[in-house]
């Protein structure tokens, strides 16, 4: 003798459980999904020629550079937060990538891997096709940017090309920002005396 | 030597100069590279709501197809709670689907229940007998 459908089925019939699970499935039109406020996508349109800039100019080296711009934006995708209680999404991001650079380089195994993947070619950091191209001005630039140590390097990139002030640069690099002004001013005195003779013929 | 709260904030020649020069940009092909690795974290990246609906309404239309393969095969004459479908597939949910013809069977099949007698207390029967 079968049970009465109620006692057989305490959870409703079967069909009605699966046609139940279903729709639940299916999104309304009216509430819409859930979405970060920046997609990565955004996100890395916006900062991604910012961060590749400085990351190569502190590190002269592009496996370095794409490994540690994939560290931050995994770390975006992990943390979707993080961002949104930056202060400064800019500043956040130069800070978290430069943590990333320093994190790859303590590593001994990969420091050394990287170091053989470089070899002798060093890529340059500024365009060729600037409009009032000046190769000599350019390589001189370039090679004294390289002369520098890192962490004026890193100061010097922040201050002048990503207008940060002393105290986002401290922050950023997890320095004082008297530390940060004086790298700034020592980078700033080398690369005056070697472009000196260089600049002030064209001027 | 200068200090840096003396430092004048003015841009000097030098510093303008540097930071007209334009960088150079992170090469095009990164992008989807990038992305794609930090997509592939589980749960993190927002799916477009498009391509969720479709994934929804291809397992309703799997779903569907397979309760329509249970109900044929049923009524081919395979009696379900067996494993009559190709593959040995047997759901233990969905082998409670009868025809019609089948579940009116088993209604009249159910003998009529009949509800108990109501018992009576101590104080009832003491009551009635007093009545008596």
């Amino acid at each position: 003798m079968l049970l009465p459908a109620k006692a057989r089925f305490p959870f409703g019939h079967p069909r009605g459980v699966v046609m139940r699970f279903f729709l639940k499935q299916i999104p309304s039109p009216r509430a819409s999904p859930p979405r970060m406020p920046h997609s990565l996508e955004q996100i890395y349109d916006a900062h991604a020629n910012a961060l590749y800039a400085f990351l190569l100019n502190c590190s002269r080296n592009h496996t370095l550079v794409q490994d540690a711009m994939q560290e931050v934006f995994l770390k975006l995708a992990r943390f979707p937060s993080l961002l949104e209680k930056a202060r400064e999404p800019r500043a956040f991001l130069l800070r978290t990538a430069h943590n990333a650079l320093l994190d790859l380089l303590r590593r001994a195994t990969t420091r050394a891997a990287y170091e053989e993947q470089h070899g002798g070619e060093t890529p340059t950091l500024l365009l060729p096709e600037f409009p009032e191209d000046d190769e000599a001005f350019r390589n001189a630039v370039e090679i004294s940017l390289q002369n520098l140590p890192q962490e004026q390097r890193a100061v010097l990139h922040l201050k002048l090309w990503e207008n940060l002030t002393f105290a986002q640069i401290a922050e950023a690099l997890d320095i004082s920002p008297h530390t940060a002004a004086s790298r700034y001013r020592y980078a700033l005195d080398k690369l005056r005396d070697v472009l000196r003779p260089v600049y002030e013929e064209r001027l | 030597m200068r200090s840096a709260c003396k430092y004048n904030p003015m841009k000097e020649p030098i510093e303008h100069r540097l930071s007209q020069m334009p960088l150079r940009r992170a090469p095009a092909h990164w992008r989807n590279a990038i992305l794609e690795k930090a997509c592939a974290v589980p749960g993190h990246c927002a799916q477009s709501s498009s391509s969720r609906l479709s994934t929804n309404w291809l397992a309703l239309a799997a779903a569907w197809t397979l309760i329509a393969l249970l109900q044929w095969d049923f009524n081919q004459g395979n009696t379900p709670n067996t494993d009559s479908l190709p593959g040995g597939l047997y759901i233990q949910s969905l082998s409670a689907f009868r025809s019609p013809e089948a579940y009116l069977e088993e209604l009249l099949a159910e003998p009529p229940s009949v509800p108990p007698a109501p018992k009576q207390s101590r104080c009832t029967t003491h009551k009635a007998a007093i009545i008596a």
